[in-house]
Parts: C-alpha cells; sequence; structure tokens
C-alpha cells in the first residue's frame, strides 16, 4: 500500500475532508504533512522565487518535506468552479501550482499527483478519476471513490458545530483562542491557510484573544456563496472572503474588521480594495490591513493590533 | 462620446484611427511620466501591479482632457488584469470624476456592436461602411508600424551612427501617425526598407540576437522598461520582442495568427499547461523557440509580483536550463531605477558576449560566424 502526502497549506484548509476520503476509499494510506515550522519556510524561501506570496513558498517546503516522506505528493490545480452560470476562477498560483511544483522538483515529476479541477471542462468526477488513474485505479473504482468522498465531506460539513469554519476541516487544529470578555468583537477575514497557519500568521488568533477582544471568523457555505455570486469578483476563493465581511458586517455586530492578507499575494490588492470600498468605508467600521511575509515579527504585530485594539475600545 | 483608452505603447496609433473612423472623437492622454506614474501609485492599492498604475495615472490625465468614456478590455480570469476597468473606474469616480464606463468583454458583444451602431445613428448601411474603412485603415497602420519598427530593431545594431537611425524611425512614425489614407501607408511601407538601408553601417558582420518575453505591459512600453529595446540596440544587440503593440492589439483584440499563439502554447506544454495570462505560455514557448533558432539570449520582463509572471518564473528557469539559452528575469515597478536595471542588462550582455567568443573557439554551436571581431 502506497502513501500520499497532502501538504498543510494552500487549499488544503478548505478540502482535505475529501481528498482524504477520496484516496482512503481508494486504500491508499495518506500522510498530511506536519505543522508549518521554521524549517519549512526556509526551505520554500530557499526553494521559490523571491516574489511569490508566502503560503506558497510554505506549500512548496511542505512538499519538499514530504517527498522524502511519501510515495505521491498530491498537488491541486483549481482552475475553475461555476456557481450560478459564471464561472470563477481559483487564483493564477493555483492553477500553476503543479506546473510549479514540476519546474523546482524536476526529478520527482513522475511522483506528483495532479488533480484538475475545471468546470469549465469537466465535471469535478473526471478530474478525480483522471488523478486516480495516474495511481493505476480503473474508472469504476474512482467514481465510486469520490461518491463517498463527496458524501464523507458532506457529514463532515453537518457535524460542524460552531458554523462552517474550514479549519474544521482538518483533524485536531488548535485555536488557542479563549472567547474574550466581551470587550469588543472584531472580525477577521483572510483565506484560511493564513488565519489558521499559527506559524504564517504568528498566533494572530490568540494574540487577539489575549487583548480580551473576540476573532470573529466568518463561516462561509456553499450556498451562502452561491448567493454572493454574479456580483464584481470573479475568484472563487476570495469571493469567499467578501462574503464573510459582508456576512460579518451584516450579523456579527463587529466593531472591527481586520484584512489578513500576505506580501505579494496579488488577489489581496483588488479585494482588500472592494472590501474597504463596499464595508468599511459604508459603514464607517474601523480597518486595519495585516500583511505577513517571511520575516513579519511578533513585536511589531503586536504593537499594531494594541492600538488597533484601543481604537476599537475609545470608539464604544 | 469622447473615448479614452488605457494607455499602452504604440497602440494608439492603431487603435485611435479605427475608433475615429468608426465616429467616435478619441482623447489621447499624454505619454506616461513620472508624474502620471507617481499620480497612479499614489491612488491605486499599494501592492498591485505596474501596468495598474501607469494606466490610472493616464487615464486620470485623459479624463482632465474631457473624455467621457472610458474603454477597457475586462473579463472574467484569473489575471487581475480582468479588474483594471471596474477598480479604475471607482477610483476616478471617488475622485468627483463622472464617465461611462465601456468593458470590452466577449460576453458583451452586443452592447459593443449597438455602441458601434449608434455612433453611426443606427444606420447599419453607414456603420458597416465605416467599420470597413476603420478596420482597413487600422490594418495598414499597425502592419507599416510593425515593418518599421523591425527595421529599426535590424538596423540599429549595427548603425554606425545610432541617432541616425532612431531619427529616422521617429520621423516615419510621425509620418505614419499623420497619414491619412491607406495610399499613403501603402507609399511608406514600400519605401520603408530603402530609407532603413540608406543608414550608414558600422561594417560589424553579425550582432548578439536577444529575444524579449514577459508580460505585454512592460515588453511594450518603453516608459516602464526604459526603452529597453533601442538601448540594447544601442549597445549593438539585436532585439526580438515576442509581442509588439500592433501584434497586441492583432492577437488579443482581432484573434489574428492564432496559428503562433498555438505553436508556443503547444512548445510550452511539457513546461505549462494552463495559460493564467501575463503571456505566460507564451513566453516559455517563446524562449524555446528562441533556443532552436539559436539565439544568443532571453530577457523576460515582468511587472513586480504579476501573478502569472511570478509564478511561471521557475518553468522559465527549468526550459532555459534544458535548452541550454541564458535567461535573464527582471521584474519592474514604479521605484525600478533606470542605472540598476540597465547595469543587470549590461552585464547579463557581456555574459552573451563571452558565451558566444567561447563557444566559437571550442566549435560549440555557432549560427552566425562572428566576422566583426
Amino acid at each position: 500500500m502506497a502513501v500520499v502526502g497532502i501538504a498543510r497549506s494552500l487549499h488544503s484548509y478548505h478540502h482535505f475532508t475529501l481528498w482524504r476520503a477520496f484516496f482512503e476509499e481508494l486504500g491508499w494510506q495518506v500522510v498530511l504533512s506536519s505543522r508549518t515550522d521554521r524549517q519549512t519556510v526556509e526551505q520554500g524561501v530557499k526553494l521559490a522565487p523571491a516574489e511569490l506570496c508566502l503560503p506558497v513558498k510554505v506549500f512548496l517546503g511542505q512538499v519538499a518535506r514530504l517527498l522524502e516522506q511519501v510515495d505521491y505528493v498530491f498537488v491541486p490545480r483549481l482552475v475553475c468552479r461555476r456557481l450560478k452560470g459564471d464561472f470563477y476562477f481559483g487564483c493564477p498560483k493555483a492553477i500553476a501550482l503543479p506546473d510549479l511544483v514540476r519546474a523546482i522538483f524536476p526529478e520527482q515529476k513522475g511522483r506528483i499527483l495532479e488533480l484538475v479541477i475545471d468546470q469549465q471542462i469537466q465535471r469535478d468526477e473526471v478530474g478525480f478519476v483522471r488523478c486516480a488513474k495516474a495511481l493505476g485505479v480503473d474508472r469504476q473504482c474512482a467514481q465510486g471513490a469520490f461518491q463517498q468522498a463527496k458524501k464523507a465531506e458532506a457529514e463532515a460539513g453537518k457535524l460542524r458545530v460552531h458554523g462552517p469554519s474550514p479549519a474544521d476541516c482538518f483533524p485536531p487544529e488548535r485555536l488557542n483562542s479563549k472567547p474574550g470578555a466581551g470587550r469588543g468583537k472584531i472580525g477577521v477575514i483572510g483565506h484560511p491557510y493564513l488565519i489558521y497557519d499559527e506559524h504564517i500568521s504568528l498566533n494572530l488568533l490568540r494574540m487577539i484573544a489575549e487583548l480580551e477582544i473576540e476573532p470573529v471568523i466568518p463561516g462561509i457555505g456553499e450556498e451562502e456563496l452561491i448567493q454572493e455570486a454574479g456580483r464584481a469578483l470573479n475568484w472563487y476563493y476570495e469571493l469567499e472572503l467578501i462574503a464573510g465581511a459582508r456576512k460579518l458586517v451584516r450579523e456579527a455586530q463587529v466593531d472591527g474588521l481586520l484584512l489578513v492578507s500576505s506580501f505579494a499575494c496579488g488577489t489581496a490588492p483588488v479585494v482588500n480594495e472592494l472590501i474597504r470600498r463596499e464595508v468599511a468605508v459604508r459603514t464607517g467600521l474601523p480597518m486595519l490591513t495585516l500583511l505577513f511575509d517571511e520575516h513579519s515579527g511578533e513585536t511589531g504585530l503586536r504593537t499594531r493590533l494594541e492600538s488597533f485594539a484601543d481604537l476599537i475600545r475609545s470608539r464604544k | 462620446m469622447r473615448v479614452a483608452f488605457p494607455y499602452m505603447g504604440d497602440i494608439r496609433l492603431v487603435l485611435e484611427p479605427i475608433l475615429r473612423e468608426l465616429g467616435a472623437e478619441v482623447v489621447v492622454p499624454p505619454e506616461p511620466n513620472r508624474e502620471t506614474v507617481a499620480l497612479g501609485a499614489q491612488l491605486a492599492p499599494e501592492t498591485i501591479c505596474l501596468p495598474f498604475k501607469v494606466t490610472l495615472g493616464n487615464i486620470l490625465r485623459a479624463l482632465e482632457l474631457g473624455a467621457d468614456t472610458l474603454a477597457y478590455v475586462s473579463g472574467s480570469w484569473s489575471c487581475r488584469f480582468g479588474y483594471y476597468g471596474r477598480l479604475q473606474a471607482d477610483i476616478c469616480r471617488e475622485l468627483g470624476y463622472r464617465f461611462r464606463l465601456l468593458e470590452l468583454r466577449r460576453d458583451r458583444m452586443k452592447e459593443i456592436i449597438r455602441e458601434i451602431l449608434q455612433l453611426s445613428d443606427n444606420s447599419l448601411l453607414r456603420a458597416t461602411g465605416r467599420a470597413w474603412r476603420a478596420f482597413r485603415l487600422g490594418w495598414f497602420k499597425a502592419t507599416t508600424l510593425e515593418k518599421a519598427y523591425e527595421l529599426s530593431r535590424q538596423v540599429l545594431p549595427q548603425a554606425e551612427n545610432k541617432q541616425e537611425c532612431r531619427r529616422l524611425l521617429r520621423t516615419v512614425i510621425a509620418e505614419i501617425e499623420t497619414a491619412e489614407k491607406v495610399r499613403e501607408l501603402k507609399q511608406i511601407r514600400d519605401r520603408l526598407t530603402t530609407r532603413f538601408a540608406r543608414v550608414r553601417r558600422n561594417g560589424r558582420g553579425s550582432v548578439l540576437r536577444v529575444k524579449l518575453i514577459g508580460e505585454s505591459y512592460c515588453t511594450i512600453e518603453p516608459f516602464v522598461n526604459f526603452d529597453l529595446i533601442n538601448r540594447l540596440g544601442e549597445m549593438e544587440v539585436w532585439v526580438d520582442p515576442f509581442l509588439t503593440g500592433p501584434r497586441w492589439l492583432g492577437f488579443h483584440g482581432f484573434r489574428l495568427r492564432k496559428g503562433e499563439v498555438r505553436r508556443a502554447q503547444r512548445l510550452a506544454k511539457s513546461y505549462w499547461q494552463y495559460c493564467v495570462g501575463g503571456e505566460d505560455a507564451n513566453s516559455v514557448g517563446h524562449l524555446i523557440m528562441a533556443a532552436r533558432a539559436g539565439y544568443d539570449g532571453v530577457i523576460h520582463v515582468h511587472p513586480f509580483a504579476c501573478m502569472p509572471s511570478t509564478v511561471v518564473q521557475p518553468a522559465l528557469a527549468a526550459a532555459s536550463r534544458d535548452y541550454n539559452i541564458p535567461l535573464l528575469s527582471i521584474s519592474l515597478d514604479e521605484h525600478t531605477a533606470e542605472a540598476g536595471f540597465l547595469t543587470r542588462v549590461e552585464a547579463f550582455v557581456s555574459l552573451l558576449e563571452r558565451r558566444r567568443r567561447s563557444s566559437f573557439k571550442t566549435g560549440g554551436e555557432v549560427y552566425v560566424p562572428d566576422q566583426g571581431e
């Protein structure tokens, strides 16, 4: 029985349940890479071109580590999804991920397991069947496994108690955020692979909680996403962020918004600008943008958060 | 309708007559300069790509000049380019400008055609006639320009007096710009070869050949790439950009020469399978073509943090390794200094010179014998 490795970064935070269930259904063992640490980041930074965003560098670092441990490394190519008849794309880096990995690890080409999700040209099932074919699994088996995996994913969604949060898709992920003592709420908007990765985001959520402020992370389900479709944005995973910001302002009565993104993230300037215009300016909510990169320091972050917390309290 | 469109190199020389013939009044903003870029950078989101900042500054100048309609190519795809129109319109409106945003997207062809019809008072016959004339004029402007550039790129490295060649190119472009009739353009085009042949040569037989690839704006707009093509020409390097203003319009605006695009993408296939934008697959394909055609090196220019061009870099590096062709990749933003940029280019050129000399000695593959030295 061979082992398939999945990196604990990028869109694994969205789809890990589905991917794991699929491979396990096929009888493969799945290994999730260990949590991001300094070595992962260092290795990723060494491998990647300097201008790439930190999450992709972290992904590459984790792939490098997985390649030492497992037989195959799973690298998804998330091109396009369809919502209400319109197409919504992944960011260019998500689309190019397998090409990127193959260019960086040219000797390991054969061990990269590519999954293409592109609803412009094929159903998801076809993508999974093709992915399994590379492992020598026949079509019917793969189709069955895909159906089972879909079921598993739906079930995991039902089990979530505190609203659907992508982090719930992960095996026990400690958030370490004790709820604040009602001294304010901050909405945290950002890709799950940033805010839930304690190493990249320097324990942001815990730091907020330590300031006795409750961090609120909007959970956006598929239906809510469909509601938001047809708006200004054509990136699937970023639509989620905008939907989240709108939902927070509408329902959760937050006192401020924290936009978390990484330096050199291509979608962030556009998404943050749209959120700023649509939500923050219109409602007058205080907003803080945090950019993370491999040089981020905890002290600087703490200082900015503290002053943001002061601002929020002074407005109350 | 006083229409303006984002500024990109010499595209205006083709697009302006087309729009004018169609019946629209065209507002052409001045060329990008330090001021407009600073203005754009100040108003744009901080980490967005350079072309956004440059075109934003320019579109604001056009609005000051009285444009009331902004035409943008836009659409739903993965690259940020698809959002330029919407975001820039929001920013301009916030500053108090009033205008109409005309998004040229493939799913809105009907509206665009209706727009063109309206310019001709809804007379289909008149509109068709105008469109025919417009595109015919545009076609001749584009091909004449293309030929002039090509000759200038070829002659400049070998010209004895570089200024003579550059002056000639400027004169020719001015002539093309003022020409109103196809007949005049044909005359200009036919005389181009002889005119450039008259430029005195320095007698050196062969020059280095470099392919320029990268993101389209950085490849085409001389202001952001510090006039790289001519600068290299002055260093006696024959540069062949994979994309020029007129060619960009041809490929993306009118879907011409699909064969070439497809060929590049087929070649790139083993390195780059999905085209995301920023001319990624084309860049990889053209790098391979350049290697096969015996070019000495490849220069890749792109805006800082351009998503597709950043992520394609390892693939380009892999192809350059496999095909044994030197590659220089440079990212540009509003802080890029000319001196630093040119130093890197000069160092690359001397690397290429040494490489060619040594391969000549060792009997390696040399496509053009180096007679000059």
